[in-house]
């Protein structure tokens, strides 16, 4: 259990909001897709044991999907999240 | 039995007396007493037997760590003996014998102990395979656990609640209270945690002075402080279980008798946290340590100050700190027989007490501890040796208080996430570092004068408020810290144990010095190893006797530097909570829609789907034969409020139209709706409905009722990195909507509204915007039933209103409303696919046979779902969607039932099977291999209850079933 900032609505208990995986980026142009390639960015996670980029959508508040950057081993926040 | 009297410390009222039942007879007990004081007082020294060897145990320290006080209450089993109030009438059962707790037959365990090493199971009944599976019931039964009744309504209210803070404190002695006074001076508003009923920690049960106030009354002035503070909130009968990441606190709360739950889950948002959980009493390891008769120092001082009750008739102690001293001296000046007092320390012991127990004539052994007592439930006599010779005497008592002096309670802390270290100094494990905004306050820091444990408090009250931008300096000195010397009892158990074979570690899980040795031999030495091998901690006391103990003695054994280990890793919860609390009160909420009135006087059978209560059907008939003719042959009206209903508009609105729903959207066609599906990322299907372009950049569309709450997340996830200018706005609770099928149900329309409802002029698939009852109203004409059929949107405060215009108006044509399941009949005749019904996780839009929607290749859109469809059309062995018939009209398969080839392999399942009047016989659709999907095909199916060999066979046909070519659909 954690806190996140929501960038609308502040800091929540992180039971308001949806996981949204990791940043990847967005989905690779269909021109570079493989069937491979298309496995690794929906089903890969880097699973991080550090600070990783993450979305989440403040689902019990405002519903914005933002980012934020979170320490995976101490569940802490490192910056505030810049809406989307 | 007559109870010491007491008046300053007491907790009990002797004027109100209760009575309650302990294994089938009857008790008395005084308002203010525990199960376990009470039974005390009344004699019964044994109220449980041990988990492995089902020994004997008693009380031990009254706050209720270990499993050895856990009864059956009110038929709730594991209730805690020591915090359990007793009230008239109370029915509390022990657990965990066979036969009688004074007599229980599997107390042979006990004897046959020297048979169950460490990882005896585990080495035991590893192999071969079969014996586990043969053994684990009868050892399952042997340990005891307690029984729930599953027939009885236990009734037991729970409730959540949830805060926020700019400090919270945990602890609600004298520490916590002068933290809280200061935190609260400074304008923070604090929340105040206690697990006891009563503020005031261990000053509450002591007559000794803090400058110059007997402790007890110092602790209650302080706490009539706290309490008279308005931005202080105290919660009392409180357990904290845990602080986790960004001072969230967790804990639990008993409810009162005049508190309308049982249990209240708390959860806390703080600022900062003060952690002031005091000092645990060590305790001592010494052979047959568990006895009933055998308890902490603080459990004998509080029998006899709080309750009245005396700890026994010859009271010998084997202590290892100064509040020991102090509860030797209170119970001898109240005429108990106090034997002796053996402190394992060599100095340190405060010369005031000293000189006391000399006065009162009771012999200090310095240097001296307990290694062994004799007695079954009831203590006999005891064996002291000097740590340093080894010289014994034997001394005749029947209870023993002891303990391996203090530690400090640092479980809180570990979940905060403070790594934890030893400090020779003090004899403690305390933190190393603290985290971010977590403080660290009174006598778990090291401090035994009250004065001080006060000071440490109300700094740390500062800190706490400080840290968050409150004004401090002003009060910071108000309060001092004194010097102290420190006299730590290093020791853990007593060094003439022999093997300590009955030398409890670990009193939950029955684990012995002896088998702690054992695992160190098996390479088990540290203690995360160690606990878990020879299970040291892992029971419901959640390792609070035994944490610290469990390091010590493993550097002990090894040899190793104690600085090399650290006790294991705290976990939440640190205090146990029952599920149902948990899990949360059951409130059991679901919606119904503006119709819900109407549709109950039209004896409607309303069913929880979803979050919604809607109509399984109307009237006796569960079959739904008569709604579902009357709508294929007459007109039939249903409530369809519940489905989602959106709209969205900007410039970038068709861009996330296009990203989400996998059909062309270079198509929209003025006044007509289009049929459009959305997919997750692998091809399957998620959501489908109808889209309109209702104006320059906008958009009506609707969802299936379930998918209505997702939907908006769904299009902002798709349209994350995208800086897409569009505004989606949910509509479902703000429309209702009215659906009327069949041949006449343009007849009963026309009477309502003045436009065209003419084939031509509104046709299937079409939209118009019409005024009925003086409402604007979206009319669809959509087909799910596959009739000639309506939709009326409008506002849902209209919508009740509409309902009885319309049945009045159809009542020349005798209109009868239908209700789910005549739905799912009508519209599995025509084929038409509910999502989760006809499609499961793996199936995809192909699959089911819709590619006609799939708007092909994508280039630009990048299309949910669309490259996963591009891998799949090449793929073979798919399930395939397709209709069916039973061969045998009389055999009626169900909804689930598997497909099978042979006698084993399973090739598909029902997804849905009704009766048809149409075709009259039973028929469905089915997902089956696609080697069985083409027409004729032969299927068999099986389901539960049917014989092994027995099939039910049906065939392969086309779809739909009525109607093919839609004749009376586009009517």
């Amino acid at each position: 259990m954690f806190t996140i900032t929501c960038p609308i609505c502040g800091k929540r208990s992180q039971k308001e909001f949806r996981y949204g995986n990791e940043d990847l980026g967005p989905m690779p142009p269909r021109e570079r897709l493989t069937p491979e390639l298309y496995l690794e960015y929906i089903y890969s996670n880097g699973n991080r044991a550090g600070v990783q980029k993450e979305w989440w959508c403040h689902k019990q508040g405002c519903g914005s999907w933002f980012t934020v950057e979170r320490d995976t081993l101490t569940n802490l926040q490192v910056n505030t999240g810049e809406k989307k | 039995m007559k109870r010491l009297h007491q008046p300053l410390t007491s907790l009990i009222d002797e004027t109100r007396k209760v009575t309650f039942s302990w294994e089938k007879k009857e008790f008395t007990g005084f308002k203010g007493d525990t199960l376990a004081t009470a039974l005390h007082a009344s004699g019964v020294k044994t109220i449980s037997r041990s988990l492995k060897y089902h020994r004997p145990r008693g009380l031990y320290s009254l706050d209720g760590e270990g499993v050895s006080t856990m009864v059956e209450v009110d038929k709730m089993p594991n209730t805690r003996a020591e915090t359990t109030q007793i009230k008239n009438g109370m029915t509390a059962l022990a657990q965990n014998y066979t036969g009688s707790l004074n007599f229980d037959l599997k107390g042979i365990n006990d004897k046959l102990s020297w048979m169950m090493s460490a990882g005896f199971y585990y080495r035991m009944f590893h192999k071969p395979e079969f014996l586990w599976k043969r053994v684990i019931g009868p050892i399952r039964n042997t340990a005891g656990t307690g029984k729930l009744d599953m027939d009885h309504d236990y009734g037991r209210q729970v409730e959540e609640r949830f805060l926020h803070t700019d400090v919270c404190i945990i602890g609600g002695g004298p520490a916590g209270m002068t933290a809280a006074l200061a935190a609260a001076k400074t304008g923070a508003s604090v929340i105040l945690i206690e697990r006891r009923g009563q503020l005031g920690g261990f000053y509450s049960w002591r007559t000794a002075l803090i400058n110059g106030l007997a402790a007890v009354s110092r602790g209650r002035e302080l706490e009539t402080q706290v309490r008279a503070v308005s931005n202080i909130l105290v919660l009392d009968n409180t357990f904290a279980m845990g602080v986790w990441g960004e001072r969230q606190v967790t804990a639990y709360r008993k409810g009162k008798e005049d508190e309308p739950f049982f249990e209240q889950y708390i959860e806390i948002m703080s600022g900062s946290v003060v952690s002031a959980t005091g000092c645990l009493e060590r305790p001592l390891v010494f052979e047959h340590n568990d006895r009933p008769g055998v308890m902490q120092a603080d459990c004998a001082h509080r029998l006899a100050h709080q309750y009245g009750v005396s700890p026994g008739k010859r009271i010998a102690f084997s202590t290892g700190d100064n509040l020991s001293l102090e509860a030797a001296a209170d119970l001898a000046k109240l005429g108990l027989k106090v034997v002796m007092v053996a402190d394992s320390r060599e100095s340190g012991h405060d010369p005031e007490l000293l000189k006391e127990l000399d006065k009162l004539n009771i012999p200090v052994w310095k240097n001296y501890s307990v290694s062994r007592i004799w007695g079954q439930s009831t203590i006999k006599k005891a064996r002291f040796t000097d740590i340093k010779t080894g010289a014994s005497t034997i001394v005749v008592c029947d209870t023993m208080v002891t303990n391996a002096g203090r530690t400090a309670d640092v479980r809180l802390l570990s979940t905060a996430g403070a790594k934890v270290r030893y400090n020779k100094n003090l004899g403690y494990f305390e933190p190393e570092t603290l985290p971010e905004n977590v403080f660290f306050a009174g006598r778990a820091r090291g401090f035994e004068s009250g004065v001080n444990i006060e000071a440490s408090g109300y700094h740390a009250g500062l800190d706490a408020a400080q840290a968050l931008g409150f004004a401090v300096e002003s009060f910071r000195k108000e309060k001092v810290l004194e010097n102290e010397v420190h006299s730590p009892c290093l020791i853990a158990r007593s060094s003439y144990i022999g093997k300590g074979s009955k030398s409890f570690v670990c009193f939950d899980e029955d684990a012995t010095y002896k088998t702690l040795v054992q695992g160190v031999e098996a390479g088990m030495e540290r203690p995360d190893l160690a606990k878990r091998f020879v299970s040291v901690g892992l029971g419901a006391g959640q390792s609070a006797l035994p944490g610290s103990n469990l390091s010590l003695l493993l550097s002990e054994i090894t040899g190793k530097y104690i600085d090399g280990f650290r006790p294991t890793k705290v976990r939440p919860p640190i205090e146990p909570i029952s599920l149902d609390t948990l899990a949360g009160p059951n409130h059991a909420i679901f919606k119904v829609t503006p119709l819900y009135d109407n549709l109950i006087k039209t004896g409607a059978n309303m069913q929880r789907m979803g979050i919604w209560k809607r109509v399984k059907y109307f009237g006796e008939d569960p079959s739904c034969k008569e709604e579902v003719k009357n709508v294929r042959n007459n007109v039939g009206i249903t409530d369809v409020s519940t489905l989602g209903k959106f709209r969205i508009f900007g410039p970038d609105a068709k861009k996330v139209l296009d990203r989400i729903y996998i059909n062309p959207m270079s198509d929209f066609k003025e006044g007509m709706l289009k049929y459009v599906v959305a997919l997750n990322q692998d091809g399957c299907l998620l959501d489908d409905g109808v889209a309109s372009k209702i104006g320059k950049e906008d958009y009506l569309f609707t969802t299936s009722t379930g998918h209505a709450a997702k939907t908006i997340e769904w299009f902002r996830f798709h349209s994350r990195y995208e800086n897409w200018q569009y505004n989606i706005v949910n509509l479902t609770d703000q429309l209702s909507g009215v659906n009327i099928a069949g041949p006449n149900s343009r007849k009963v329309l026309e009477k309502l509204v003045d436009i065209d409802l003419s084939r031509d002029a509104f046709p299937h698939n079409g939209i118009q915007k019409a005024s009925i009852l003086g409402v604007e109203a979206w009319l669809m004409r959509v087909g799910f039933v596959g009739e000639l059929a309506y939709e009326i949107h409008l506002p849902a405060s209209a919508a009740s209103s509409l309902w009885d215009v319309l049945m009045e108006a159809g009542r020349e044509f005798n209109i009868k409303p239908f209700g789910q399941e005549a739905q799912f009949i009508l519209r599995l005749e025509k084929a038409h696919v509910i999502i989760g019904q006809e499609t499961e996780a793996r199936v995809n839009l192909l699959d089911v046979g819709m590619g006609f929607a799939w708007a092909g290749k994508d280039i630009g859109s990048r299309k949910v779902g669309a490259y996963a469809l591009e891998v799949a059309e090449t793929q073979s062995k798919r399930l395939k969607l397709v209709g069916f018939t039973v061969d045998d009209p009389e055999e009626f398969p169900m909804d689930g039932a598997v497909i099978v080839r042979g006698d084993n392999d399973v090739i598909g399942n029902i997804c849905s099977c009704r009766y048809s009047q149409a075709l009259e016989k039973p028929f469905g659709m089915a997902l089956v291999d696609e080697s069985l999907s083409g027409k004729g095909s032969k299927l068999e199916f099986f389901q539960d209850g049917m014989n092994i060999k027995d099939r039910i066979r049906a065939t392969v046909c086309d779809t739909p079933f009525y109607d093919p070519r839609g004749l009376k659909l586009k009517a």
